[in-house]
């Protein structure tokens, strides 16, 4: 009948995607589990595509999930939301809301709706030479008495219009808003609403629905295969069981501007741990560190303890933050479950610090760590470990995803 | 190498699914939009599948979002927001969290895991034991904690819900009128008598199995009921539902159903004379695979707090795709049928409603005097202030 494509054709297009995948993830051949866990990943990420790609609409926009514990592409951070919303950069949008009392909400102006390896190999497609996608927080806009806000997006200011408003890049496709927190369960998250005010919208009509599915193959390929790349990226120019200053994104110069990140490989064996030690900068706005396999999807942060921010992690006397990643519970509180997988990514990040530590990484036996840490490090008894992970999980969900 | 389905026999295991739902949707011809807008609807309903049947795990469960406004199957409330979790009727699990300030949040026990499409009524009354987290203490911070178990746990003296040997699953309702300024609960779960573990690869594929049935149960199971209704209340009226009273009714709820089917210089103008208490009240049109109209950029829903109600205490709305330029409009968008739906929660009374069909020209001449008249810039700020509310809801 149509010239559209049937459901039939749109999952057949979606067929190579896991082999695909799976050829750039175990060049040498996967395990059955490992095939089972990339079916599962490129289900949620055609999930997240549906949400994302498929429902949205530039001129209807409302900030959909990208990246959580259940859609766990691009290495999210646990202590952030990941929102998106396609929009127009022609367009004039409002953006509304509550600012809650998270300790900050980031919106970026993105150039593209699709990641794909065109992100990685020109990673800074920015405002202007040398500059990155422009990044505005709540804090820059004036919140009323009762915690709520307004800011106008256009490219230029509208007419008579004195309230707050953030001026639109060229070429942007699309928002993402980042919402951190740090005590997950007392931090109060903003609730954000968007409205296209020039243009009214209208249903979606089916030849653009059936683009937006036709597109979910490249969305799903495109996200992994660049989160998986980028893993090997930092295997190549940084090494294994190190924590560095991210070449890549200081290449690009952009995120460097408020956040600097640093990344390494950990590979190692069961009964092994890493000692990663660094002094706390002192101003810093946030930081936080965190493990995640070798696709760049986070470990399970809801049921395991594979991050830490500056909350939840202890800080010894000598204003040293030292954690210990391994497979097996190491007894002490600032443990990084690094699970199961055979090696992945060990990501810190610190945001609006006044000065970049370096950090070091130490091999050990992991019935060894207590020898290579102060001797007033805090340990945990298996019982508070499981009130640390209880406390954490009711955290995780406390967080207001969508 | 491997027993378990391959991407590709999961991916192929779902191609029969649209054909099967058009088959029962538009057994004559579709349009090439009603194809779209199934294959669209199938694919949102994966999503979901997802996110509360292959993610979910009764042994770490998390609460997951079921129905909204981008996974509309089930003829959602858009006052409400749906969570779903699977649980083990043996487990121990400790809900807690923050009761916000919504009107309510009831969290109802349910036997079906997989939605069963038939409309057969089960031979057994169905497991239908609902709490309200009103029941419980609230510290001085507005937190909570209950513990869901099958026997009480021995020298616990907190809140405590039984579990029902049949239970499957949760289903957690939470109720909003002003959607913009009634903050939302927030709500966490443990279990805390099975540390759980990863999924296994074999739990894995066999939970991504169930898609197919996922997406058929859950969207015939509506399109059959939108076909009683059309059935046994018939068009253009809106009657106290006969389903809902012969699987057993519901203890707090009152459900009326009809069919909306006009032509689109018609309108239909449902007047309900009030219940004068009633905790809750809302009104929508869905279409007639029971999607709720688009409720976030149409005003496809009115509540308590919503709608305006005339000063005889009569609700008087209209229901049509063209605007008639009343507060109370009810906008059915481009379908060409569906379901009128309204519900009372805890009234003292269930009163009769009419249902009048008119011009959509015609309306005023049917409604009283003093109705106002909303011009095109104040629909845009309804319709505005609408959108800006449904996404202030917390979804998940």
């Amino acid at each position: 009948m149509g010239e559209l494509p049937t459901w039939q054709e749109q999952l057949r297009s979606l067929d190579p995607v896991v082999d695909n995948l799976l050829g750039i993830w175990r060049p040498d051949g996967p395990t059955e589990a490992e095939v089972q866990d990339m079916n599962r990943l490129a289900l949620s990420i055609l999930a997240c595509g549906y949400l994302c790609h498929v429902y949205t609409d530039a001129d209807r926009p409302v900030f959909m999930p990208l990246w959580n514990y259940a859609l766990n592409q691009g290495g999210p951070n646990p202590d952030y939301v990941y929102l998106q919303t396609e929009i127009d950069e022609s367009g004039t949008y409002e953006i509304t809301g509550f600012r809650g009392t998270t300790r900050f909400v980031e919106i970026t102006q993105q150039q593209r709706r699709i990641m794909s390896m065109d992100v990685f190999n020109k990673p800074r497609l920015g405002a202007g030479p040398g500059r990155g996608p422009t990044t505005h927080e709540l804090d820059d806009v004036t919140i009323a008495d009762d915690g709520s806000f307004r800011v106008i997006l256009s490219s230029e200011r509208p007419a008579d219009y004195t309230g707050d408003w953030w001026q639109m890049d060229q070429g942007v496709q699309s928002l993402l808003v980042r919402k951190c927190a740090c005590d997950w369960v007392n931090e109060v998250d903003a609730r954000i609403a968007i409205n296209r005010l020039d243009v009214r919208g209208a249903d979606m009509p089916p030849e653009e629905f059936a683009q937006r599915f036709s597109d979910l193959p490249q969305w799903i390929e495109g996200m992994i295969h660049f989160d998986t790349h980028l893993v090997r990226y930092y295997l190549e120019h940084h090494g294994k069981n190190v924590l560095l200053r991210s070449q890549w994104i200081q290449q690009g110069g952009g995120l460097a501007v408020k956040q600097a990140y640093y990344d390494g490989i950990h590979e190692i064996a069961d009964d092994e741990a890493l000692v990663v030690e660094f002094p706390v900068p002192d101003p810093c706005r946030y930081w936080q560190i965190l493990v995640a396999d070798d696709r760049f999807s986070t470990v399970d942060w809801v049921n395991r303890q594979s991050s830490l921010n500056d909350v939840q992690a202890h800080i010894d006397d000598d204003g040293w933050f030292r954690g210990v990643v391994s497979r097996r519970d190491p007894g002490v509180w600032n443990w990084l479950d690094k699970a199961d997988f055979p090696w992945g990514i060990l990501q810190a990040r610190f945001y609006q610090a006044d000065e970049y530590p370096e950090a070091t990484v130490t091999k050990v036996p992991v019935a060894e760590v207590l020898a290579h840490l102060p001797a007033d490090t805090r340990t945990v008894t298996a019982d508070e470990r499981t009130a640390q992970l209880r406390e954490r999980r009711i955290g995780a969900q406390l967080r207001r995803i969508w | 190498m491997s027993e378990l389905p391959t991407w590709a026999d999961q991916l192929r295991a779902l191609e029969g699914v649209v054909d099967n739902l058009m088959a029962e949707w538009r057994p004559e011809d579709a349009t090439e939009a009603e194809v779209q807008d199934m294959v669209k609807y199938a694919l949102a309903t994966l999503a979901s599948g997802y996110l509360c049947r292959v993610y979910t795990d009764a042994r770490r469960p998390v609460f997951m979002p079921l129905w909204n406004y981008a996974c509309v199957q089930g003829g959602p409330n858009p006052d409400y927001v749906y969570s779903t979790i699977e649980i083990d009727p043996l487990g121990v699990y400790e809900l807690s969290g923050d009761r916000g300030t919504t009107r309510f949040v009831e969290i109802t026990q349910q036997a079906e895991n997989i939605p069963n499409p038939s409309l057969e009524p089960p031979k057994e009354p169905p497991l239908r034991l609902t709490n309200d987290l009103d029941e419980l203490t609230l510290d001085e911070r507005g937190t909570f904690s209950v513990i869901v178990s099958a026997e009480r746990p021995p020298g616990y003296t907190g809140d405590w819900w039984p579990l029902d040997p049949r239970a499957q699953r949760l289903l957690m309702r939470k109720c909003s009128c002003d959607w913009a300024n009634e903050v939302d609960a927030r709500v966490a779960v443990n279990r805390l008598d099975d540390p759980g573990e990863d999924m296994t690869a074999a739990e894995i594929a066999r939970r991504f199995s169930d898609m197919a049935a996922w997406i058929e149960g859950r969207i015939l199971h509506e399109i059959r009921l939108v076909r009683y209704y059309r059935e046994h209340h018939g068009i253009n009226v809106l009657l106290k539902s006969k389903w809902i009273e012969q699987v057993g009714g519901l203890a707090k709820q009152a459900y009326y159903d009809g069919i909306h089917e006009i032509d689109d210089d018609e309108a239909l103008i449902v007047e309900v004379p009030l219940p004068t208490q009633c905790h809750y009240w809302q009104i929508l049109v869905a279409d007639d695979r029971f999607a709720t109209v688009d409720w976030v950029n149409r005003q496809s829903s009115l509540n308590d707090a919503q709608a305006r109600v005339d000063s005889d205490g009569t609700f008087r709305a209209v229901i049509s795709t063209q605007d008639p330029g009343v507060h109370n409009w009810l906008d059915k968008a481009n379908f060409p049928w569906g379901i009128i739906q309204m519900r009372f929660y805890l009234a003292n009374e269930h009163p009769e409603a009419t249902v009048t069909k008119v011009p959509v020209t015609a309306v005023r001449t049917h409604l009283p005097p003093d109705t106002p008249v909303v011009t095109p810039a104040e629909r845009r700020e309804q319709l505005l202030a609408r959108r800006k509310g449904a996404q202030l809801r917390r979804i998940w």
